[in-house]
């Protein structure tokens, strides 16, 4: 990426970019994204995962029903990418700005994803919380949190292609969760014992990996793999790319 | 090149190194669990001969439980970076033994467990380590059952882990290296254990309420048998036969002048004590076996002149460290401080000596003080101590089945000096028997036999002077001698789970009481070093504030709780002294004044007591206040403190957008 290509790509993503951030922080939508999550994310590990009664200094309690927090409400927020713009009609007058669809794709992504982002790190006062508590393993809780930021990234890429298949933005929202939730879900004994009677084993393993939440755990145990990171990278990197050729044929249109 | 090709190129770069590059790992964790350990390295680098192992997987097994197919992943991976560290000594391979084919028959050949999935289909996921040149007719497998398992010590060319159990991950690393070290330790160091205690388990028999079950071995054991060959010492000729690289004495009951002599000569000759006595031992169990075995233990094993001891009449106690404990009173389930059962972290381990390793977080239960007299030939370097703030209780305030914990924390008393509850002794002390071998007591235990069968007989005079025939006035080298003084901790309850899986009993330690243990015996006896390996299996990270804030409570107001229960006892003795009393006997006149005296006390009884009791509800609600107070600020400050933040900071930032809008227009004007 040391290519000119790479400066002449920043110098038009960066107004986009703040443009979609003001976009997002202008209307109370992502201020109450933020709000839910951040009140879900605190009062799960407590309430229903008995953080006072197992009384150990880790995060396992937030990071177990975080997949599924971010599952719900990313497509809350991914819905509105492109079918705001589509229904609106702006989507043609952006495409006729001086920008390449890339630039206008990862800005929208980028933009999402630092709202998740936000929200993910906006749990930091429990981070704070098992600290004075006790020791904890400090290690593994910051291996949980890039794993909760990468697999947030898979989910919004994932829901802003849907997203721009969708005029309605309820569809997209319903159309996202389903799509992530059997992603999320492909490496369980549902999924595999399903397919396990007919699928050879080479794409039985294929299925089981292809998972959300097994990267996201395999992570979490406090292991940084390479593999695991370019898994996450690949799914973004595939569904923006995938966006970009949707929208190049919608704007062709 | 457009955005958009740089991008492809990108999605087909992310692919390729999401397959290839699985295994390439940053370890963020505290005690890198998932990095080769030192220990591990070493053992490894140190195989002396080529092992190769066997992974039996089912298909069946792996498709239908995703968990097994992660941990075959997992076992994968560490086989494939212990085979890059051996220098080609070692060498794995994946079989896959699916049902009615001849590597389901090799895999129940080699001693693996068939796991049954469904009616009819056994399925394999275990692992068999044999040596490359043994000769094919000698393999002989032996059940396997957890972190220790148990091999067919000397004969054995193949070692196997039954099942791997992906609960227990966490010391995959353990039980491969005990594996490993099974085949490759080619001479395991001889540790002796003398004891009236029965680590190995009990048979079952008829007492006083039956017929008793027979018990298991003890945890700690299991694990010493797979770094040490461990023999029982029964009588002092069998000290001198076995000669053993380390002697346990396990609370051991008074022992003759004879086998006080042969332990004298054998320390004098470079055998290692570890000696385990217990002033007041919690999990004694009077036994028919073990007849003048007792609840104490002391050093009296050790000569007199040695001046070693563990101070009588008293057991060690620290509020700073102490349990709490379930307890029952008044009929009532109550957690109370157990001022005596104490929980150890790094700061009691002053010396960071290789003979602790690095545990730290063990549980002792009523420990004795040990403690040198003066006069005394020794050293004594503490291993274990209380923090400044303990000190003792007097063994008498411990007895009772529970004791009296409140009355406990009454008798406690603070010291001065500093508590050693274990600590290492070196010194060179003279002979205590400058006559030599004393002869045999009336009843003394008889020696074992000998393999060789040539030192058993029968003539006393010739035992005499056949024990350490050449005694020595002096220790060769300075003698070393641990002491610990507690046994408690070396029972199950106090430090390790069993659980079941697949038939099999696994044990899940919940403190670092076993890796103590093993780190005592592996240095003493020499013997490889497995206990820093068991500790990363441990992850225990409690509350500890919380803790903290509910000793200081209960140390502040467990006095005055107990001043008034006490006295609402004591009211409603009296009240019901009163009644009979006041109730005119038969045929009596009734006295009206003393009618009413007595009426008017009832009531006044009464009326104490109801304010008691509401005091008495003051204090409990105050013993939980601050650990509650905490709790509901943590709920506070994690719930709503975030949301509210958000709130204001975008009301904050619209207002100033709004501002600048005005500020804009008011210009453009």
């Amino acid at each position: 990426m040391t290519s000119p290509d790479f400066g002449s790509f920043l110098g038009a993503f960066s107004p986009l970019y703040k443009r979609e951030m003001r976009h997002w922080f202008q209307s109370p939508f992502a201020v109450i994204f933020l709000c839910i999550f951040l009140l879900a994310a605190g009062a799960f590990p407590i309430f229903l995962g008995n953080f006072f009664g197992t009384a150990q200094a880790n995060l396992s309690q937030l990071f177990v029903f975080m997949p599924w927090l971010l599952l719900v409400l990313i497509p809350a927020l991914s819905m509105r990418v492109w079918a705001d713009e589509r229904r609106s009609g702006t989507i043609e007058l952006l495409m006729t700005l001086p920008v390449t669809t890339t630039q206008v794709v990862f800005a929208k992504f980028f933009a999402v994803w630092t709202v998740v982002a936000i929200g993910i790190l906006g749990t930091f006062p429990i981070w704070i919380t098992v600290n004075w508590l006790g020791s904890p393993d400090n290690g593994v809780i910051m291996t949980q949190y890039v794993a909760a930021t990468l697999l947030g990234g898979a989910y919004t890429a994932i829901g802003c292609l849907i997203s721009m298949f969708c005029r309605q933005q309820t569809a997209a929202f319903v159309s996202t969760l389903a799509v992530c939730f059997v992603l999320t879900l492909t490496g369980s004994p549902l999924i595999i014992s399903a397919i396990s009677e007919w699928a050879p084993p080479a794409l039985i393993a294929l299925v089981a990996n292809i998972s959300l939440l097994h990267h996201f755990q395999l992570i979490g145990r406090g292991v940084i793999d390479v593999g695991d990171m370019f898994y996450y990278l690949f799914v973004i990197l595939f569904a923006l790319a995938l966006s970009i050729r949707v929208l190049s044929g919608v704007t062709a249109k | 090149m457009t955005h958009f090709r740089y991008l492809q190129i990108a999605v087909v770069a992310a692919l390729i190194l999401a397959g290839v590059g699985g295994g390439i790992q940053i370890d963020a964790t505290e005690k890198k669990l998932y990095t080769l350990s030192p220990t591990t390295v070493r053992v490894v680098e140190g195989i002396d001969e080529p092992l190769s192992l066997r992974f039996y997987v089912s298909e069946e097994l792996v498709r239908q439980v995703p968990s097994y197919a992660q941990y075959q992943q997992r076992v994968t991976d560490l086989l494939e970076k212990i085979a890059r560290t051996s220098n080609g000594q070692f060498s794995s391979e994946t079989i896959i033994a699916d049902s009615f084919s001849s590597e389901e028959d090799d895999a129940l050949a080699a001693g693996l467990t068939p796991i049954p999935l469904s009616p009819g289909i056994d399925v394999f996921f275990g692992l068999a380590l044999s040596r490359v040149n043994a000769a094919p007719e000698d393999n002989t497998a032996s059940e396997a059952a957890n972190f220790d398992q148990a091999f067919d010590q000397d004969s054995a060319d193949t070692a196997v882990i039954a099942v791997l159990n992906p609960g227990r991950e966490q010391y995959l690393e353990y039980d491969l290296l005990n594996l490993i070290q099974d085949l490759n330790t080619g001479e395991r160091p001889k540790v002796g254990i003398l004891t009236s205690e029965f680590p190995f388990g009990t048979p079952s028999f008829a007492n006083s309420f039956g017929q008793s079950a027979p018990s298991g071995p003890w945890a700690i054991i299991e694990q010493v048998e797979s770094i040490a060959q461990i023999d029982l010492v029964f009588a002092p000729e069998d000290l001198e036969r076995l000669n053993p690289k380390a002697l346990i004495l396990l609370h051991p009951e008074p022992l003759s002048p004879r086998m006080q002599f042969a332990i004298e000569q054998y320390a004098f000759r470079g055998g290692k004590l570890l000696i385990f006595a217990d002033p007041h031992y919690d999990s004694f169990a009077p036994s028919q076996y073990a007849p003048e075995a007792s609840d104490a233990s002391s050093l009296q094993g050790l000569p007199a002149s040695w001046k070693v001891q563990l101070r009588p009449d008293v057991a060690a106690a620290d509020p700073s460290l102490a349990l709490g404990v379930s307890y029952q009173r008044n009929g009532r389930n109550e957690v109370a401080t157990h001022l005596s059962w104490v929980r150890t972290a790094d700061e009691n381990y002053p010396s960071s000596s290789v003979v602790t390793g690095s545990a730290s977080d063990v549980i002792f239960a009523s420990p004795g003080v040990v403690e040198v007299l003066p006069g005394s030939p020794f050293a004594l370097e503490p291993l274990v101590v209380m923090s400044p703030e303990g000190g003792t209780v007097p063994l008498t305030g411990l007895e009772g089945s529970p004791p009296d914990l409140f009355a406990l924390s009454g008798m406690f008393e603070p010291s001065q000096e500093p508590i050693t509850i274990a600590g290492l002794l070196t010194g060179s002390p003279t002979t205590a028997f400058p006559n030599g071998a004393p002869p045999p007591a009336e009843g003394e235990a008889q020696p074992a036999p000998s393999p060789e069968g040539t030192d058993a007989t029968s003539d006393p005079e010739e035992q005499t002077a056949a024990l350490y025939a050449e005694p020595l006035a002096e220790p060769v080298v300075p003698i070393t001698l641990l002491v610990v003084a507690d046994v408690d901790f070396l029972r199950d309850r106090f430090w390790v789970q069993r659980s079941n899986f697949l038939n099999q009993t696994q044990l899940i330690p919940t403190a670092e009481n076993g890796a103590l243990f093993l780190a005592m015996v592996e240095s003493l006896a020499g013997a490889e070093g497995l206990a820093d390996l068991q500790l990363r299996g441990i992850s225990n990270y409690p509350f500890t504030h919380l803790n903290d804030l509910r000793r200081d409570a209960e140390q502040q107001f467990q006095g005055r709780e107990q001043e008034l229960e006490q006295r609402v006892q004591e009211l409603l003795q009296q009240l019901e002294n009163r009644n009979p009393a006041s109730a005119p006997a038969d045929g009596q006149p009734t006295n009206d004044a003393t009618q009413t005296n007595d009426e008017a006390l009832v009531a006044q009884i009464r009326e104490e007591l109801v304010t008691t009791r509401s005091e008495l509800r003051a204090v409990n609600r105050q013993l939980n206040e601050d650990v509650e107070s905490v709790e509901r600020t943590v709920t506070w400050v994690n719930t709503l403190v975030m949301p509210l933040v958000v709130i204001l900071v975008y009301i904050g930032w619209r207002r100033r957008s709004t501002r600048r809008l005005r500020q804009g227009i008011s210009h453009a004007r």
